[in-house]
């Protein structure tokens, strides 16, 4: 940090000047004693040499002050400040990007997860309806079959009715004759007669 | 009325001779060895905690700092950078006797021709002698600038000789008289107050007004001790790129 050569030049030229004025001294009090008090004291030649020998000592015990101890305290802190900031600012830039990073990452994930939500929701849904569809269709075929059977069941009931409506007719009607008539009329004539009635009365029916 | 131009004498305190030539230590060395201590002693304070946040003091040293370096790389570019402690020093110096002036009954060494023309001196020297070590003869360029008709030569070369040579002269000069000037109508105006005083009532009330002047003028003063430490150390940098870079 010391400049060594500046140093040098600087104490030397200014400790060269005392003798210059050293050598200008002896004339120049003489003028000075002319003008008594009355002048400027700064003009005062006396005092050049003492004035410029302080001032270089003075100057040269601050340059090397500064220059040794001040100056690299001063920019060291200022340097490791600056570092510091730096650094903080990677570390931050770094620590968003991260942050970024896991954002997207949440959000694609999130994304992935509401579509096997999705499909999940989906899939229940398609197979319950599968179910109910299966179910439904069992349960038609089954009510179906039963309804068949009943169907059967019940035609058979009717005409096994209707045979029964038939012979009691028959022997109804041969009661009545024979009672109203007193005439034994064969069983297979009065079948004929009433197959014919039941027959026209099915026919006006039909019309 | 006290004599407004007593506060330039110089008195010895301790008589001293190297040879034929007085060095005595003097009121003047004695201010200087105060602006010494204070500032060595205020900076080693300030700069002390090393703090990552920098507390008064330490932030009032790194302004300081900077407003160097600023000033540095403003007139001199990167190159400056070795000049950063004599600059630094330079007005520090000049800072401190400017403002250490203001003090009641302390002694202003900037207020003496002396002390000023030292320090002019010492920038000049410095800018012929490290020119002609950096650029040789060539250093005389400095004096005709480029694309000079050649029957302006004379004239311009004169000129810009004659305007090399005075700027120690008003680097000097300028500070020296700045300083004495702003001392002097202190003082007069102090003066004013206190023969007022004499007057009676009257002169009480009176010896306000030139003292109330006064208090604006010490305000003012301070200005002008700060901004002649910048002037002298900024037109020293600009002198001092002469010669780093020879520009025409």
């Amino acid at each position: 940090m010391l400049k060594a050569p500046h140093l040098i030049l600087t104490a030397g030229l200014v400790s060269l000047l005392p003798a210059s004025f050293a050598l200008a001294a002896p004339e120049a009090a003489e003028h000075a004693a002319e003008h008594g008090s009355g002048g400027l004291p700064q003009f005062d030649v006396t005092w050049f040499p003492s004035q410029i020998f302080w001032l270089a000592i003075m100057y040269a015990i601050l340059y090397v002050f500064f220059s040794r101890k001040t100056l690299p305290a001063l920019s060291s802190t200022i340097e490791n400040r600056r570092n510091q900031v730096e650094s903080d600012m990677e570390e931050a830039e770094r620590m968003s990007s991260e942050a970024q990073k896991v954002q997207a990452d949440y959000e694609s994930h999130l994304a992935a997860t509401r579509q096997q939500a999705t499909d999940q929701a989906l899939s229940v849904e398609n197979e319950i309806k599968e179910k109910s569809l299966a179910q439904a269709a069992a349960f038609r075929e089954r009510s179906e079959k039963e309804m068949e059977k009943l169907e059967k069941s019940l035609s058979k009931a009717k005409s096994e009715a209707m045979k029964d409506i038939e012979s009691i007719v028959t022997q109804i009607t041969g009661d009545v004759v024979k009672k109203l008539s007193n005439l034994d009329v064969k069983e297979a004539e009065i079948k004929k007669v009433v197959n014919n009635v039941s027959g026209e009365i099915a026919d006006k029916k039909a019309a | 009325m006290a004599n407004p131009l007593k506060q330039f004498e110089i008195q010895p305190i301790v008589p001293l001779h190297i040879g034929n030539i007085d060095v005595s230590y003097t009121n003047s060395s004695l201010w200087m060895t105060i602006g010494v201590v204070v500032s060595i002693v205020m900076l080693t304070i300030a700069v002390r905690p090393h703090a990552l946040i920098p507390g008064r003091l330490q932030m009032a040293s790194e302004m300081l700092y900077d407003f160097i370096a600023s000033m540095i790389r403003e007139n001199m570019g990167p190159k400056g950078r070795k000049f950063f402690p004599l600059i630094f020093t330079l007005f520090v110096v000049v800072m401190m006797g400017n403002s250490l002036g203001l003090l009641p009954f302390s002694f202003t060494y900037t207020s003496h021709i002396i002390v000023t023309v030292a320090l002019a001196l010492m920038i000049f020297a410095m800018v012929i002698v490290l020119g002609l070590i950096k650029h040789g003869l060539h250093f005389f360029t400095l004096f005709v600038p480029p694309s000079t008709p050649m029957w302006l030569l004379p004239l311009i070369f004169t000129l810009e000789l004659v305007s090399f040579f005075v700027r120690p002269v008003t680097l000097s000069v300028r500070l020296f008289a700045n300083m004495m000037a702003g001392h002097i109508v202190l003082k007069v105006f102090a003066a004013f107050s206190v023969s007022a005083l004499a007057l009676g009532t009257a002169g009480w009330i009176a010896g306000l007004v030139p003292m109330l002047f006064n208090s604006i003028l010490i305000g003012f003063e301070l200005l002008i001790a700060y901004l002649q430490a910048y002037v002298f150390a900024v037109l020293s940098c600009i002198y001092l790129k002469d010669a780093l870079e020879l520009e025409h």
